[in-house]
């Protein structure tokens, strides 16, 4: 208070003599030291394994991604406020482990679950939960609260009346799910309600066989009291169970709109106690009756403080202290800026792999890029290597198929990776693909004489080899890609143009998924989660197939992924091998980067390393304890 | 008075339906497809139909299928009636997303203002009455150089200088996350962190104001009242502020007025440098992810309040 006061009144005194406060032109804004020749080891700190502390101190995390303060992620969808929500829920029937397996979550579960093969496909798991699990407010957790979970966040008064656009995410293998939610009935088939402690779920049968099943069967509790009033009621019946009456968007309204902001009982490992607004950060206390994760690790921390840290000056807040934790460090100059906190003793970090990447994306359905030797000259006329060290600077690396770094398949299929095409840079070679795939034409239909555009007769018709590439505006990937590919002399040397167009997001988004203004080519990112389903991306005709490729091959390579059993990773890996050679070969899309991500931290801050970008911030925290 | 003010009235209500018209077209006339853009982030997590249904469902609820007129019709009945729509990125009631910011651009604006008046004012009349000084002189190179630099320079030296170099003060946000105490400490807090946007957003402004009430008053001081006063053998004082100062207050009023009008508008750079939970940030954020029914509501609050302004200023 006192510092606060002093520090005021000087400021008030500098105020008044702001003449002298013009900028002094021997001060620079922010650190811009040369790329590292040496990085700085990851920090290690002292294992954690065995050690369950009780909860003390304070951690402050920095995150650049805003925080909205609706913690519950049935209406938004934003990464550092989904932090915060996935942090204070904990008793699901199903939890992911470290290494991306899904087990039943025996902490929750008072035995491990009936499992019952239906006669129509579908797979109904009868839990049977603890008696002694808590709300965070001391009230007893109930089967009701499953059930009310599924009913809840698939019933229309909440997806349509009440606008809740993501609720259907976390029920939407429940078996009848989709009549349920259009309304067609008011009872959920898939749901039911045998006792206090006691439920099935049924997964419905188009979902499965699935290699990742166990997460189909993923169900939590949401506090009943909270959401809706005391007269709203679950009714068991034979074909499911379904809400009374009461259960109108005119009577829950109010009491849905102050849980979505305030959520008043938690089964994670933090409860809510507040979000302020105004600094953009939540504030999350030690749950006392959290019944641990699947190793049984609590809160180690007391208070976590979640906080919004703006790009531009993230790197000051870690460096004076504001923050304790700064995630996801992207940029180079960034990163390096943090590496010299790190050599100078004052912090710590870990770095690890984006699962995902930013990519160029093909339509495989009309003009050029429809055919496959150019999108493969396409990937030989850009220098991925060139692109990734200058937009990453150094901070990234270059993937060559649809996979993230940090899954375990692209760790145990290394030899398999590495034999990939990397469609390392060559005209010559983007030359022989496109002259392989009929691109010899010039503009009268002559064989190609080596100066402007070249032709490819189809169906009849001169189609000149012109692509249309859509980009967003403000956007520094498009803006090396304009250096890197469209200004490369070398494209236009293949007898190659590619005209950029550059709209909003919105539009891009819009142009994507509908198809609109004939673009040939767009450059996105994309991220992987665990399960990873890309069956739907790749179907003939599918929905998600927004590439518009027909590869029956690609199509059956990615649904085989999911119908492989559980636990065959052996099999698993050989198809996903399989695929990734096949999308090699396809390029349906053409990976650009993936980044190195970088925490830093105080040194104060220990247990951080097992955390990547799959086992994120809200699994890693109860491994994480402050040492004064 | 009252016949010329209920003119005014009347134009501005005129005035107010013509420019809803022209900014609910030019907003709905902007490429791009809101219901995608609200449902995008399910897009890969739930199977293709459910996509589908939920971008039907999200179409419907804007009223994307229905004729611009209708669809202002609608809008407009709402807004009359103290609806202010709804946020398709927030997800939330209009009124509730503007609500916080509002208060927060308010409680920055009102002491940003003060702040350069307090300062500018006398400023400006001590250069006019010691013109072509040293003083005079430091203070325009000052004030050019303020009224040059961009704003968010100025911010990244602030925040350099005096939270990362002499820690005096915190790099960003409006109080300490999860601070505890009574209302004072809270205040105190408070403006402990809003030192630092607040010096930047009074050295920016200091120039133009500065400059204008040193050129009014020079214009004053060279009056023949002035010189007559001072003949009369009044104190200089008085001479300065009771004749010169009242003359020169004119033109400067006119630019004062504006100045406490704007301060219902947001800063989105000094907002975004400090992270600041102002209404520059939300408008910027609004039109960047076509929330249109919070961009509008906040085009149609500035409209209303540039209306009455100028009939107050008139």
């Amino acid at each position: 208070m006192k510092k606060k006061l002093i520090a005021l009144g000087m400021t008030l005194c500098m105020g008044l003599s702001l003449v002298a406060c013009g900028s002094n032109g021997g001060d620079t804004p922010a650190e811009t030291t040369p790329a590292q020749t040496e990085t700085p080891a990851q920090t290690e700190t002292p294992a954690a394994e065995d050690v369950q502390r009780e909860p003390a101190g304070q951690i402050i995390i920095g995150d650049s991604n805003e925080t909205s303060g609706d913690i519950t992620p049935y209406w938004t969808n934003n990464s550092s406020d989904y932090n915060a929500y996935k942090m204070i829920s904990g008793a699901d029937t199903v939890a992911m482990t470290a290494d991306e397996e899904y087990i039943f979550n025996m902490n929750v579960l008072a035995e491990e679950p009936q499992e019952t093969e239906n006669e129509d496909g579908s797979k109904t798991y009868t839990y049977t939960i603890k008696d002694d699990l808590l709300w965070s407010n001391g009230e007893p957790i109930t089967a009701e609260q499953y059930v009310f979970t599924a009913l809840f966040l698939g019933s229309k008064v909440v997806s349509t009346d009440l606008k809740a656009t993501n609720a259907i995410y976390d029920v939407q293998y429940i078996d009848g799910i989709d009549e349920y939610m259009a309304g067609k009935t008011d009872t959920l088939k898939g749901i039911h309600l045998l006792g206090d402690k006691q439920f099935s779920l049924t997964v419905r049968a188009d979902k499965l066989p699935f290699y990742y099943g166990k997460s189909l069967a993923t169900i939590y509790p949401m506090y009943m009291p909270g959401w809706v009033p005391e007269d709203v009621a679950i009714e068991e019946t034979e074909n499911g169970a379904k809400f009374n009456d009461k259960f109108t968007a005119k009577n829950i309204k109010d009491t849905v709109e102050a849980e979505r902001w305030n959520p008043t009982a938690s089964h994670g490992a933090y409860m809510f106690e507040s979000y302020d607004k105004s600094a953009y950060s939540y504030t999350l206390k030690a749950n006392p009756n959290y019944v641990g994760n699947y190793e049984g690790r609590t809160a180690q921390i007391e208070t976590v403080i979640l906080k919004y840290t703006p790009q531009d000056t993230m790197m000051d807040e870690i460096k004076t202290g504001s923050v304790d934790l700064l995630l996801q460090a992207v940029d180079g100059k960034e990163i390096n800026a943090g590496l010299d906190m790190v050599e100078a003793g004052t912090h710590g970090y870990i770095s690890y792999s984006r699962n995902g990447y930013g990519q160029l994306i093909f339509k495989c359905n009309l003009g050029p890029t429809q055919f496959v030797e150019v999108r493969q000259a396409i990937a030989y006329l850009l220098d991925r290597n060139e692109f990734t060290k200058t937009f990453t600077g150094g901070h990234g690396s270059v993937v060559n198929g649809q996979y993230g770094n940090s899954q375990w398949m692209t760790q145990d299929a290394a030899d398999e990776i590495a034999a990939l095409n990397a469609y390392n840079y060559s005209k010559d070679e983007a030359i022989k693909v496109l002259e392989a795939g009929g691109w010899t034409l010039g503009k009268d239909g002559k064989p190609y004489s080596g100066s402007g555009l070249r032709y490819k007769e189809v169906d009849g018709k001169l189609m000149p080899l012109s692509i249309k590439w859509c980009s967003s505006e403000n956007n520094s990937v498009s803006d090396l890609l304009v250096t890197m590919l469209e200004k490369n002399p070398d494209v236009e040397a293949v007898g190659m143009e590619i005209n950029q167009n550059v709209v909003t997001f919105n539009e891009l988004l819009a142009a994507y998924y509908n198809d609109k203004d004939d673009y040939n080519m767009f450059n996105m990112a994309e991220g992987f989660s665990v399960p990873f389903d890309i069956a739907e991306q790749w179907a003939v005709g599918g929905g998600y197939n927004y590439n518009r490729i027909d590869d029956e091959q690609l199509q059956n390579l990615a649904s085989d992924l999911n119908k492989i059993e559980e636990g065959d990773d052996e099999t698993y890996l050989a198809t996903w091998v399989k695929f990734q050679q096949r999308f090699n070969e396809l390029l349906p899309n053409i990976p650009l980067y993936s980044n190195e991500y970088h925490d830093f931290f105080l040194n104060k801050v220990k247990g951080v390393e097992g955390k990547n970008d799959i086992w994120d911030i809200s699994k890693q925290i109860v491994y994480m304890w402050i040492e004064e | 008075m009252l016949r010329y003010v209920g003119k005014r009235i009347i134009y501005i209500i005129g005035v107010f339906f013509l420019i809803s018209i022209i900014m609910f077209g030019i907003y709905n006339a902007i490429p791009g497809d809101r219901a995608l853009t609200q449902v995008a982030p399910l897009k890969g997590k739930v199977s293709a139909e459910q996509f589908e249904t939920a971008y039907q469902k999200a179409r419907d609820d804007l009223g994307m299928d229905d004729p611009l007129p209708i669809r202002y019709g609608k809008w407009m009945g709402n807004l009359l009636t103290g609806d202010l729509g709804y946020s398709t990125f927030y997800r939330q009631d209009v009124i509730k997303v503007v609500k916080s910011p509002l208060l927060a651009t308010l409680f920055i604006n009102i002491f940003a203002t003060i702040l350069a008046l307090a300062i500018t004012i006398p400023l400006g009349i001590y250069c006019a009455v010691k013109k072509f000084s040293k003083f005079d002189n430091a203070v325009q190179v000052g004030t050019i150089v303020g009224y040059s630099v961009p704003s968010f320079v100025i911010a990244l030296l602030s925040i350099y200088v005096f939270a990362v170099i002499l820690g005096w003060f915190p790099v960003n946000g409006m109080n300490t996350p999860n601070f505890k105490g009574n209302g004072f400490e809270f205040f105190v807090d408070r403006m402990y962190y809003l030192t630092l946007p607040l010096f930047v957003m009074t050295i920016a402004s200091l120039g133009g104001m500065t400059r204008y009430v040193r050129a009014a008053m020079i214009d004053a001081l060279r009056m023949d009242y002035i010189r007559t006063a001072r003949a009369k053998g009044l104190k200089e004082k008085v001479v300065i502020y009771s004749h010169a100062w009242r003359n020169a207050l004119l033109p400067v009023i006119t630019l004062i007025i504006g100045w406490f009008l704007s301060i219902f508008s947001g800063s989105i750079i000094i907002e975004t440098m400090f992270a600041l939970n102002g209404l520059g940030k939300l408008y910027y954020t609004g039109l960047m992810n076509q929330d249109y029914d919070v961009a509008l509501a906040m085009q149609m609050f500035y409209v209303v309040i540039s209306l009455v302004g100028n009939l107050i200023v008139d």
